[in-house]
């Protein structure tokens, strides 16, 4: 009778165990999708460029939201994690990934001395400016930034460059699940086929 | 009330998703959306536990599962004592958490920040200032610049110069590059430790170009600096650059800076104040939802480990309500529960034995019953088929049994059925029957004989009453009496009969002897001596009536041996048709004789001479009574059941009632020359016939009717 009522607590939990990873389930992407629309801003305007040797992306300016600037006023550094995403285009599967390319820009506001220290922290390269407007600027765009290299792209294929946007306030964790749960959310868009 | 218990757990399932509809998060910082997150997945989890629960109930309460009811109201009471308690302490903490934050966030505080803020940045635009201030000073000291404009230049007087002014500005370090960017001077209040040159950095290539004076901030690790440059003109022209530098006071630099990390950190707070609310509120009420799962877990399980024993305590009621015995319950707990299984495994044992004990009594009472019936239904028929009589009275008098044979006996009235006293009913012919029940149960005697003579229905019935007193000891506690009646009036008809036959016989064997000589001896007087008498005329008389008489005598004689030795009956197939047809010849010379012939032929089983015999017994006596009056007779015949019917019908004076008693005795004649014996052979030919002669109407009209078997009933019998 034990046997038969442990069975039967057992069919029990997998009759309801499925039930409850489906809810989960449905609750975690409805939680994701709300994480990333946190800052989701319109989608902006994409240009791609090339020399001989290398494909250039230009994005942006994205629009900064007041809560960004308030943040940066108040001294909480701001990061912007550009992610450009270079797809191959298939009909009748999945695109395939060419590249991936991360771009991180960080604004640290300094309110004593009234500035802020901008830092491409992929390439290390850092200044100061004197105004949020300077800061932002530097944050929500890629002027002509260098993301492929032209070889890996065949001509006469089409192409699909994404670019997705995470912005993070405060300081930039280094741990690997924040750097995990760092998902941008797709802020520009362009298909281009080499001649 | 159980009902609402039992919609409880749907009702907190509601309630509960009212409150994920109430906390579903907005759009805010991650970490608030995935505690809020983990709490909706909580309640979810909570809410679909109870869901199913209550459907669970539900259906139980459909099903009438077996301690279910008791289940439920367990869990919901084990789970209501926890909510209600955790959440009260859900309330207060939120409470406390707002609060709190209002305190945190309190308007002093900010101002508070705010002017240490403002303090620092002060500071530092103070030490900027003063630097800019001290430039200016120098790059217009005119010695200074004279050192620099000559050419070749005298560092030592330079170095002098720039250690006063340093001195006197109250910096750490001076320094000159000429327009080539190379150090052409420097000094600094370091001495020696601090003698590595720097390059000119890129923020002091406006100075050198546009003549800008430009001033930034070095922080360090311990230390931040402030560094100014300045250009060095002569003659309007830009011939080198000042820089300076300040080490800030450490202890300044920490203060601002902790005031400008507190500045900040307030700052962000205060900007997700509604999200650290809201991480409070989450983060209690994730506590709270796992608390309430945990005693919901706990209690379902405790519920079902309680409830469980009981269940099947009631599931084994039910099979014993439904008249399974053999349940038993194998499972139990070291406890009063299992005390309880215990005792109600020996209940069923007990029933069960008690049952089969029932059952085996049952089983012999029924084979006794069914013997009793056997005896019951044989004694009934008995009494059915039994033509005697047989009457059983109780003690205080009333009838307890009666057979059919004594209601056809005694012609007894519906009144006379079980239940009824005797008495009540004893009145009129019956009063002999009353009296010898009277006399039964007044003797001392159990037993008690006696014959007695009824008249039922115009007969004289000879009745042989018998009574037995039954005592309660002998009888299995039955007192009363049982009188048995027995119609004997054949027998005493046969017993008069043969008596009278062996009279006949010896009466005829005496007289008719002495009858032929008496009677051949007058007949030969009246030849031999009529010539010789003086008086013929009284001789021819008296002759005459010698041999009239004795013929007379030798009729009687003849009627007596006749009565005596009547035959027995031949029986054969006759057509009742035919008996008709053979009077209405012999009869046809009377005008009122009248005959109606049965309306279809049928068969009749007699003899035929006897039966002839009896009708013309019948018709003679009809006519002679209508001899006077010529009133008409009527013969008829017909069919009524399995019985041939003779009527015979005069319009004669009719019987006298006292007469009709014993028409049909032996000897009994209202005529003069009859022998009386005409009727009662007529009655014993048709007794012997198994037929009946019956006197249906004594006057207008004088009604006799003769029945007799018909022939297949007859054929059956043989």
């Amino acid at each position: 009778m034990n046997i038969q009522a442990k069975l039967g607590g057992m069919s029990l939990a997998f009759r309801v165990f499925p039930k409850f990873v489906a809810a989960l389930a449905v609750l975690l992407g409805m939680f994701f999708q709300t994480n990333t629309a946190i800052s989701a801003p319109l989608l902006s305007p994409m240009e791609i460029s090339y020399d001989e040797k290398v494909l250039y992306c230009s994005v942006g300016p994205v629009e900064v939201s007041d809560q960004v600037i308030l943040a940066l006023n108040q001294g909480t550094p701001i990061t912007f994690s550009w992610e450009i995403i270079i797809e191959k285009i298939n009909d009748y599967w999945v695109n395939d990934t060419i590249g991936e390319i991360l771009v991180v820009r960080q604004a640290v506001p300094d309110l004593i001395s009234k500035n802020l220290a901008i830092t491409d922290t992929k390439s290390a390269i850092s200044r100061r400016v004197h105004t949020i407007d300077e800061a932002t600027a530097f944050l929500s765009k890629l002027n002509n930034f260098p993301i492929l290299d032209r070889s890996l792209l065949s001509s006469g294929v089409a192409y699909n460059i994404r670019a997705k946007l995470h912005v993070h306030e405060g300081k930039l964790s280094d741990s690997w699940w924040a750097e995990s749960l760092r998902l941008g959310k797709t802020v520009a868009l362009e298909d281009i086929t080499l001649p | 009330m159980i009902g609402f218990m039992r919609m409880l757990p749907l009702l907190m399932a509601f309630t509960l998703w009212v409150v994920i509809f109430i906390i579903w998060p907005d759009q805010g910082p991650s970490e608030t959306s995935f505690v809020a997150w983990i709490n909706i997945s909580l309640l979810v989890i909570l809410s679909g536990a109870l869901l199913n629960y209550g459907i669970r109930l539900i259906r139980e309460q459909k099903e009438r599962r077996a301690g279910s009811r008791l289940r439920a109201k367990l869990v919901i009471a084990l789970v209501s004592m926890l909510l209600i308690p955790t959440s009260i302490l859900q309330v207060a903490a939120n409470q406390m958490v707002e609060k709190g934050m209002d305190v945190w966030f309190d308007v002093r505080v900010d101002t508070l920040l705010d002017r240490a803020l403002n303090l620092a940045q002060g500071f530092y635009a103070r030490v900027d200032s003063d630097l800019k201030q001290g430039l200016v000073t120098i790059m217009n000291d005119d010695e200074l610049l004279g050192h620099v404009a000559t050419l070749p230049v005298s560092y030592s007087l330079l170095s002098a110069r720039l250690t006063d002014l340093m001195q006197k500005e109250g910096w750490q370090s001076i320094q000159i590059f000429d327009l080539n960017e190379r150090l052409i001077a420097h000094v600094q209040s370091e001495g020696l430790s601090g003698l590595a040159s720097e390059a000119l950095e890129e923020e002091a290539k406006p100075t050198l170009t546009l003549g800008l004076i430009s001033t930034k901030l070095i922080t360090r690790d311990n230390e931040e600096i402030a560094v100014g440059y300045a250009p060095l003109r002569a003659h309007q022209n830009i011939v080198g650059v000042l820089r300076a530098q300040v080490i800030l006071p450490e202890g300044v630099v920490k203060n601002a800076r902790a005031v400008e990390a507190d500045y900040r950190t307030y700052r962000e707070l205060e900007r997700n104040r509604q999200s650290i609310r809201s991480t409070f509120t989450h983060a209690m009420l994730i506590a709270t939802l796992v608390i309430i799962l945990a005693a919901g877990i706990v209690a379902v399980g405790f519920a079902r480990r309680l409830t469980s024993p009981i269940g099947d305590l009631a599931k084994a009621l039910e099979r014993v309500t439904e008249g399974d015995l053999t349940v038993s319950i194998t499972s139990a707990p070291e406890d009063e529960l299992g005390s309880l299984v215990d005792s109600f495994n020996r209940m069923t044992l007990r029933m069960k034995q008690n049952v089969e004990a029932l059952e085996q009594t049952q089983k012999e009472l029924t084979g006794a019953l069914d013997s009793s019936r056997q005896r019951q239904y044989v004694l009934e028929t008995l009494l059915a088929n039994l033509q005697t009589g047989v009457l059983l009275i109780d003690a205080s008098g009333n009838i307890r049994l009666l057979n059919q044979s004594m209601r056809e006996l005694l012609n007894l009235s519906s009144d006379w059925v079980p239940g009824r006293s005797i008495s009540s009913l004893c009145s009129g012919r019956l009063q002999l029957v009353c009296q010898f029940y009277d006399e039964l149960s007044s003797q001392d005697g159990d037993e008690l004989q006696r014959e007695l003579e009824l008249q039922v229905d115009h007969r004289n019935l000879h009745i042989l009453a018998r009574g037995v007193k039954l005592s309660g000891a002998g009888s299995a506690g039955f007192s009363g009496y049982l009188m048995v009646l027995d119609d004997v009036s054949s027998l005493a008809e046969a017993q008069r009969h043969r008596a009278w036959s062996e009279v006949a016989q010896r009466l005829a064997h005496e007289i008719k002897n002495p009858l032929t000589p008496i009677k051949l001896a007058a007949e030969r007087l009246q030849r031999r001596f009529r010539k010789q008498a003086d008086n013929t005329e009284v001789f021819d008389s008296c002759t005459h009536a010698i041999i009239t008489q004795v013929e007379r005598l030798q009729r009687l004689i003849g009627d007596f041996s006749d009565l005596a030795r009547l035959p027995k009956p031949k029986p054969d197939t006759v057509h009742a048709r035919e008996l008709i047809t053979d009077m209405a010849e012999l009869y046809g010379a009377y005008s009122r004789v009248n005959v109606d012939q049965f309306a279809e032929d049928t068969l009749c089983y007699c003899d035929a001479d006897q039966i002839r015999q009896i009708l013309i017994n019948l018709m003679d006596n009809a006519l002679a009574a209508t001899e006077e009056s010529l009133a008409p007779v009527h013969l008829s015949g017909g069919i009524n059941m399995n019985e041939v019917e003779f009527h015979i019908q005069d319009g004669g004076s009719g019987i006298p009632e006292a007469t009709a008693e014993h028409i049909f005795d032996a000897y009994y004649s209202t005529k003069e020359s009859g022998s009386g014996l005409g009727l009662a052979i007529a009655k014993r030919i048709a007794d012997e016939h198994d037929g009946e002669l019956t006197l249906l109407s004594i006057a207008n009209p004088t009604h006799f009717c003769l029945r007799l078997p018909m022939e297949e009933l007859n054929m059956e019998q043989s």
